[in-house]
């Protein structure tokens, strides 16, 4: 390189900017992705057992042929430094992959996976899909991905679950949208005599959940289908029905048809406990709901006050809202299918 | 052109397509099918069989091939096929031919009957699965009633339980119809003892048919053919009967007041009956089980057919189910006194296999919360013999001597005892309670803390159980059962039944503690007030309005004068049966309103109340809301407010009680003062919480009659009345899995429950309570001349009134008059709204405790239990003296009118 180019280099002042960029922006987006991919794939829960040389990782991996664009990955990882080469094996070095290696840190390695795979390309696309492009589909996403990511939260939806599920009486729960089927086990390991329906939209889901409640002992307690809730023709049997963050995946048009559903399905006096993120909460909320926005079905999150009324529109009396998170946008939503004329002047002899 | 050759076999082919019965030469046997034939060859042997013919098996084909039906029975379901046969028309030819044998025979009212060729054969039991028509008249009655009985052939019920292809061919009678006076069936062998030198002969007013469906109640006799002399009867009181309502339509209806009482047969008609069947045994040479009839003194014979099932072997007389070492067996005490108003009287074998299911599941929950620290081998508990259910007596007053209270076992074993144990020589044979130091110290701490913790939480748990019944109840009333699969309507009846054991578990404290304080109370009046504590403690009161049992006359009667305001709801209410009148009402613009408005909130409050709860072939008020009906035209009628009967006069004797206590020493008087409000308090909520458990056995009944709907319409029960001889058992093994329900419920065991039951039914109750075994064989009859009776004064007070029996509540209500002494032979919360206008109460069977003795000291009516035989000896139209303070009750005048 000659004087000249140099010169013309600094004045044009990208060099500086290009620097900044590599360490502030372009590092970080290449470990995060670094790091999904081998979170997603398991070499990180892999190397967090013992290192492991190429050969290892190929066969874990299933990689037959393109052993060198294998390594190279890995090198790269390596350079990132999150993981090291020594003595011919590959190994976990930096602290983000030590931490995501490990099995109980599992819901923030797929929530990583989940911005990377989901949150990335819809910044990427959205202004594309605005003009017309192609819009997203519940295909993009991916279910097993998504069950394990809302494991983040697992402890404050259960405190809600605790708050709706009664300990000891015989009780029917439908739960919509059961994921990978914790809370439906959650409400059944708290009320031993409770049995349940847990039903969701996507095969896979369902079949994971399926074999979940029979690893767990529960599948005589719980039984779990493919179903829509919107196509779902049963009698009122359910004593309470559970939504845990699935209401965004109903266009805001239809969720007071949902809601209402959902009420039929309910005995008078029966209960609907849904969990939900809100509008209004970190950056990461509001890019899940750009996705909504770009898909060909769900809708945005919910403002809170908006679902209040649906509820109410649904028919719901007694809704009461609150907020599982402190200063967070996480809430919580129950509702009650009453009769009007449902109270009774009996217990007042007692 | 004819010639003689085509004439004469125009005429065999007749021959062979219409045969008039007992005429002419003996058709071929698979002609006729097994009904049939053994009508023509009863007829042939000169016995009195109305004149009947048949549409043989041949015409039945000659139909399906002029129609082109035959080439379409292969392939086609049964139920298209019966649909295609009653929407096709008889040809003009065969049409023809059947109307000139009905004119032959004179165009009468007929009978018309099916008989199929598989019918009765030696493996098959399938008599009744095809279909009869009574009371037919008219050309196009008869030929609708012809194609009902041909598509019987294709029943689910007929093929369920034969394989498809091999259906067979159906023959028809038409046989003139005997409109009996008195119907029934005789046995030429007692069914029960097995003996030969024993005819059995079951009687009731109207059809028989009324009494082979199980619907009315009827007469028993026992004869020795070789008097013949009648060995012994039971006569029941018959209020109801089946008869033609209008030409085509037979039903239940009323047995005129002064023919209720009486034997539906005269021995003569007995003596006649037994001869013929002599001569019906001797022309088979095997023993027979004969329907007839009898018109104006005169027997027909309607049916006959080899008793085909074996004699009942070894005849149980110990209630033990389970083999038990001889000292037990003959040493136990049984009892159904107090267990009798909710297991009541003889009991279905659903009934039975329920109550055998409460056994096993939910009584040891019970015999926990009331403080026994180990409640023993479940087993044990219960027992049942000839059809009803009894408690173990020796064996729960040993296990009840864990409880501080029961130690002493003698309190509870003598409220159990009936007056025909003599409790002198009774010695528990499982002894008392053993335990050494350290079992009894633990025994005593569970009780004490269970009883701690009952009375801290007794309230808390009543609010929720009624809290819980209501939410069920709408709930239950939201879903249509006919639209859950097999796996959901299990997991219902897991739900119910779980909902179910709750109920009991947390109903049985509130008794047993009412019984404890009662007991305390008892012991402390006598120890402290002498003679004036004896009143007294009969004199308790409660709150009236508290008491749910009272609140639910108050509320018929709310909706009487409600009913009353609006002529038109009275106009509906009146008229008519009280069986039909909730449609009738829903179907009228005020009646509607009055339904929705009134009829509805009511139900919801007390609509799951019926008689003998556990028994779950009884329908409740909501399922049958008639008797609702009937206490609306009584109350209505009457005019009287239920304030005024309830502000009855005071009772003088209440004062000096009342005195006496107030003499007594503060501390004592406090003690007995709290003991009675804890009283109180436990009975109180004993009544509000046992509407709770009656919800729950309404809840189990409704899916498994959902079950019995399903199975009617697989053809596994020809009807819904069947539901009685169903285990309840198989309901739940039929529910948890995907088994076929014909194999599931075995026809074979249905049939064998039905008989075992009805042969029940017919005997003599076993007592109430007895030590070791009871044998019905020596049963002992009671002395008929003693007109007076003695058993507990359960409310006191004198009166002289008439007596009017009640046996069925739901057809009686509206006949009982306002002072009249109500006799029956036991009450529950069901009965309350009678008490109301009742002069006195008397029953056969109860306690201080029971429900009858604390509703009737609610309404201040005098009243006796524990009579024994009050339904026995005391006639409707007898004046009766009831002394409610000695427990007597005597006739003082018979009804003359009846008696000559």
């Amino acid at each position: 390189m000659n004087v000249a180019t140099l010169a013309k280099l600094a004045r044009s002042r990208q060099v500086p900017l290009l620097a900044s960029l590599a360490r502030g922006l372009v590092t970080p987006v290449y470990r995060a992705s670094f790091l999904a991919a081998a979170s997603g794939n398991g070499v990180l829960r892999r190397l967090a057992v013992r290192p492991c040389d190429l050969d290892t990782l190929a066969n874990a991996l299933d990689v037959r042929e393109d052993r060198d664009v294998l390594r190279a990955w890995l090198d790269i990882g390596v350079r990132l430094g999150e993981l090291g080469f020594d003595d011919g094996c590959y190994k976990l070095r930096g602290r983000a992959a030590k931490a995501l290696g490990r099995p109980r840190n599992d819901a923030i390695a797929a929530a990583l996976e989940e911005v990377t795979r989901f949150h990335l390309p819809v910044l990427l696309e959205a202004p594309a899909i605005a003009r017309g492009g192609k819009r997203l589909t519940l295909r993009d996403q991916d279910g097993a991905v998504i069950a394990r990511s809302t494991q983040v939260i697992r402890p404050f939806v259960e405190e809600a679950v605790d708050l709706v599920v009664e300990r000891h009486e015989p009780r029917r729960l439908l739960e919509v949208g059961c994921g990978s089927g914790v809370y439906a086990r959650h409400a059944a390991l708290l009320n031993p005599r409770l049995t349940a329906l847990a039903i969701d939209l996507q095969d896979d889901v369902a079949a994971d959940a399926a074999a979940n409640m029979a690893a767990w002992g529960l599948a005589d307690r719980v039984e779990v289908r493919r179903a829509d809730v919107r196509d779902l023709d049963m009698e009122p049997v359910f004593d309470l029905v559970t939504m845990h963050n699935n209401i965004y995946y109903f266009p805001t048009d239809e969720r007071v048809k949902v809601l209402e559903r959902v009420r039929s399905l309910l005995a008078p006096g029966g209960r609907l406990l849904l969990t939900t993120p809100c509008r209004g909460g970190p950056v990461g909320m509001e890019v899940l709901d750009l996705w909504f926005s770009c898909a060909d079905f769900g809708g945005p999150l919910p403002d809170a006050a908006e679902l209040v009324d649906q509820l109410r529109s649904a028919g719901f009396t007694g809704v009461r809202e609150r907020r599982l998170i402190p200063g967070g946008e996480f809430r919580a939503f129950v509702g009650t299918h009453r009769d009007p004329e449902h109270g009774t002047d009996v217990e007042e002899l007692i | 052109m004819s010639t003689p050759t085509s004439a004469a076999h125009a005429t065999a082919t007749a021959n062979r397509e219409l045969v008039v019965l007992g005429a002419g030469e003996p058709p071929p046997a698979e002609l006729l099918g097994g009904k049939a034939l053994r009508l023509d060859e009863l007829l042939r042997a000169g016995l009195p069989v109305p004149p009947a013919f048949c549409l043989t098996t041949d015409l039945f084909e000659r139909f399906l091939k002029e129609t082109g039906l035959d080439a379409r029975i292969t392939g086609t379901a049964p139920a298209e096929l019966r649909e295609k046969i009653m929407a096709t028309d008889i040809p003009a030819s065969v049409a023809g031919a059947v109307l000139d044998a009905y004119g032959d025979l004179g165009r009468p009212r007929v009978a018309v009957r099916s008989s199929a060729t598989a019918e009765d054969s030696e493996s098959h039991s399938f008599a009744g699965q095809h279909d009869t028509v009574l009371d037919v008249a008219g050309d196009a009655a008869l030929l609708d009633a012809v194609k009902v009985c041909w598509a019987s052939l294709w029943t689910d019920r007929a093929a369920a339980y034969r394989d498809a292809a091999h259906a067979g061919s159906i023959a028809v009678v038409v046989q003139q119809m005997v409109h009996a006076d008195t119907g029934g069936v005789l046995f030429t062998r007692d069914p029960v003892s097995g003996r030969d030198d024993r005819f059995v002969v079951e009687g009731c007013w109207g059809l028989g048919e009324g009494l082979v469906a199980g619907k009315v109640t009827s007469d028993f006799f026992l004869l020795d053919p070789d008097g013949p002399q009648v060995v012994d009867q039971q006569i029941r009181y018959k209020v109801t009967k089946c008869a033609p309502v209008v030409p085509g339509t037979v039903g239940l209806v009323k047995v005129d007041a002064a023919a209720r009482n009486v034997p539906c047969l005269t021995p003569d008609q007995l003596a006649d009956l037994a001869a013929l069947a002599v001569r019906v045994r001797d022309h088979y040479g095997a023993e027979q089980d004969i329907e007839w009839a009898m018109r104006d003194g005169t027997p027909y014979l309607l049916q006959s057919r080899p008793i085909t099932t074996t004699p009942v072997r070894d005849r149980r007389t110990s209630p033990y189910v389970e083999p038990q070492p001889d000292a037990i067996r003959t040493g136990t005490l049984w009892s159904r006194m107090d267990i009798g108003e909710i297991f009541t009287g003889v009991m279905s074998p659903l009934g039975q296999s329920f109550a055998q299911y409460y056994q096993h599941n939910v009584h040891r929950g019970c015999a926990l919360s009331t403080g026994v620290r180990d409640p023993g081998d479940m087993s044990l508990h219960m027992g049942y013999l000839q059809g009803h259910v009894y408690l173990n007596i020796s064996y729960t007053s040993y296990l009840l001597g864990q409880c501080l209270p029961t130690r002493d076992q003698s309190r509870f074993t003598s409220r159990f005892a009936s007056e025909e144990v003599d409790l002198d020589t009774y010695e528990n044979p499982f002894g008392t309670w053993p335990g050494g130091p350290r079992e009894e110290a633990q025994a005593a701490a569970f009780w004490l803390k269970t009883s701690i913790t009952e009375l801290r939480t007794m309230k808390k748990r009543a609010r929720r159980m009624v809290r819980s019944r209501f939410y069920e109840f709408d709930r239950a009333q939201g879903i249509d059962l006919t639209r859950l699969d097999r796996p959901e309507l299990n997991a219902e009846l897991k739900r119910r039944l779980a909902y179910f054991n709750d109920m009991h578990i947390g109903y049985m404290p509130y008794y047993m503690n009412a019984f404890g304080f009662y007991g305390v109370l008892e012991a402390l009046c006598g120890a402290w007030l002498g003679q004036e504590g004896a009143s007294l403690r009969n004199r308790i009161k409660t709150d009236m309005s508290s008491l749910r049992t009272v609140e639910s006359a108050r509320e018929i009667w709310a909706l009487a004068q409600v009913a009353r305001r609006d002529p038109r709801v009275m106009e509906i209410i009146r008229a008519g049966s009280a069986h039909d009148v909730s449609t009738r009402l829903r179907a009228d613009e005020s009646g509607r309103a009055f339904w929705d408005g009134h009829m509805v909130p009511f139900l919801r409050e007390n609509g799951t109340r019926g008689h003998q709860e556990m028994e779950l072939t009884h329908p409740r008020w909501i399922d049958d809301p008639s008797y609702v009906f009937q206490m609306i035209r009584r109350y209505a009628e009457e005019g009287f407010s239920i304030d005024e009967v309830l502000d009855r006069a005071h009772d003088p004797r209440e004062d000096e009680a009342a005195q006496a206590l107030s003499r007594l020493p503060a501390p004592k008087r406090r003690t007995i003062e709290k003991v009675m409000s804890l009283y109180e308090t436990c009975s109180r909520l004993r009544e509000l919480t046992r509407m709770s458990m009656i919800t729950s056995i309404w809840l189990v009944r409704r899916v498994v009659y959902e079950v019995g709907r399903r199975l009617v319409e697989a053809g596994v029960l020809r009807s819904l009345d069947e539901v009685a001889d169903l285990d309840f058992a198989d309901v739940l093994e039929y529910l948890s899995g995907d088994r076929d329900p014909r194999r599931v419920f075995s026809r074979a065991k249905l049939e064998e429950a039905r008989r075992t039951f009805r042969a029940y039914a017919r005997l003599p109750e076993p007592p109430l309570s007895f030590v070791g075994e009871w044998d019905v064989t020596r049963a002992v009859r009671p002395a008929p001349d003693g007109v007076r009776l003695e058993g507990l004064g359960a409310s006191p007070g004198r009166i002289v009134g008439r007596a009017r029996i009640i046996e069925d509540l739901v057809w009686q209500a509206d006949e009982f008059q306002v002072g009249e002494v109500l006799v029956t032979r036991f009450t529950d919360a069901s009965w309350t709204p009678l008490f109301a206008i009742a002069g006195a109460v008397v029953t056969d069977i109860g306690s201080m405790l029971s429900h009858s003795s604390i509703v009737s000291r609610e309404f201040r009516v005098p009243s006796v239990v524990n009579s024994k035989h009050a339904t026995q000896m005391i006639k409707t139209g007898d004046l009766v003296m009831v002394d409610g303070d000695r427990g007597v009750v005597e006739v003082v005048e018979t009804d003359e009118r009846k008696n000559g």
